[in-house]
């Protein structure tokens, strides 16, 4: 799976975990631009990732993501 | 107003620049804090610079104290339940590292001024304390920081502080937080002592306040039965407690609001005052909806059995 699927894949999560189907999220993309993007919700998005890509992200990767590219380059590191 | 705090002002931007979630949340909060929070925030900073602790170090406790909080929440998400069901796994896993339990003691500390529902319980508790200025014994059952037991030494008139804890590192901590603030009490007869609450044989008290303790604890509802043997109907009886609150040292599970006030209300206590706070600004629709943290704040009456 390339960055790109990656990408599509994880905007379709972000979509279902804020229930908000006008979600366009791109590397650049923020908990500061997702209004229910808050630290409850960071977990439930952590959890949904992780299913989808079968993979475990550390307590440190969760809490120092920056933005949504940091949270793909570690979903492709780990796959 | 917040520009007048360079200590505070410095920690919070400390903490904001670590973890972006956080940076959310502390965007907009120097509107969020009254001028006397902030003045506690600022003195609380410069106990632990006393202590030889500084602005990173205090905001490395306090994200810890967030992480660990979160940790908890992945697997309660997961799992529906606490972790630990025991005081003997928390005291092995936690309560016997010193050093967890220093940076764990000075994060909640802080939270008391940065997290939204622990500062408005707070700020409810001390509009209470108004009501409730003057009496014989003033008891809380573990004060912990200290922060409550402080409060109500520089709010009240009571002939009686006594801070009973199963701690001895937590009755130290409090010893220290009271010599350092309450300076000018003291003409005031306050006493700190490690010791298991239900060997306490005092006088009728007055006010009994229990803060986050009940779901540190097996069987809550035996502290419930002490407070209600110790007490009086005209005694004041303030408790916080939390619903679906995961942490490292929460044993006991509070699913919902009713679920405490059934247990309250069958240890012989009525319930005439409460706050509710959600966590994260939720409403309370959304925070019993997501299963999210509900801070409690009740004040009780004593009532028949």
């Amino acid at each position: 799976m390339n960055r790109e699927e990656v990408l599509l894949r994880l905007n379709d999560i972000f979509k279902d975990v804020f229930d908000d189907n006008t979600i366009m999220i791109r590397d650049e993309t923020t908990a500061k631009e997702i209004e229910d993007w808050d630290s409850l919700e960071h977990i439930n998005l952590i959890l949904a990732v992780e299913q989808c890509f079968g993979i475990k992200f550390s307590m440190l990767e969760v809490t120092q993501i920056k933005n949504v590219g940091e949270m793909i380059d570690i979903i492709c590191c780990k796959i | 107003m917040s520009k007048l705090f360079e200590k505070s002002n410095g920690l919070i931007k400390s903490i904001a620049k670590k973890n972006l979630l956080q940076q959310k949340y502390y965007d907009n909060f120097s509107e969020e804090m009254t001028q006397d929070e902030w003045i506690g925030l600022e003195s609380l900073i410069k106990y632990y610079e006393n202590k030889g602790e500084d602005v990173e170090s205090l905001s490395e406790s306090y994200l810890k104290f967030i992480e660990n909080i979160m940790e908890e929440q992945f697997y309660f998400k997961q799992y529906g339940e606490y972790r630990c069901s025991s005081a003997k796994e928390v005291e092995e896993q936690f309560y016997c590292n010193v050093s967890y339990m220093k940076q764990y003691m000075i994060g909640l500390a802080l939270s008391t001024y940065l997290l939204d529902s622990h500062r408005k319980c707070m700020r409810w508790y001390k509009e209470k304390l108004e009501e409730y200025k003057e009496g014989g014994t003033w008891l809380e059952i573990g004060p912990g920081h200290g922060e409550h037991f402080i409060t109500a030494i520089q709010n009240t008139n009571y002939s009686k502080y006594l801070g009973v804890d199963i701690s001895k590192t937590c009755v130290e901590m409090c010893k220290e937080m009271v010599k350092y603030t309450c300076c000018d009490a003291e003409n005031k007869n306050i006493c700190l002592e490690q010791m298991d609450f239900f060997a306490y044989e005092g006088s009728l008290c007055d006010s009994v306040v229990i803060g986050e303790v009940l779901e540190h604890v097996e069987q809550p509802q035996l502290f419930l039965n002490k407070i209600w043997e110790i007490t009086h109907p005209k005694s004041f009886i303030y408790i916080t407690t939390v619903t679906n609150c995961p942490q490292k040292d929460h044993i006991y599970l509070f699913h919902s609001t009713d679920e405490i006030e059934e247990m309250i209300s069958k240890c012989g206590f009525e319930v005439i005052d409460s706050l509710f706070v959600p966590t994260n600004g939720y409403s309370m629709e959304k925070a019993i909806k997501k299963k999210a943290t509900i801070n409690v704040a009740y004040i009780l009456r004593k009532v028949g059995k």
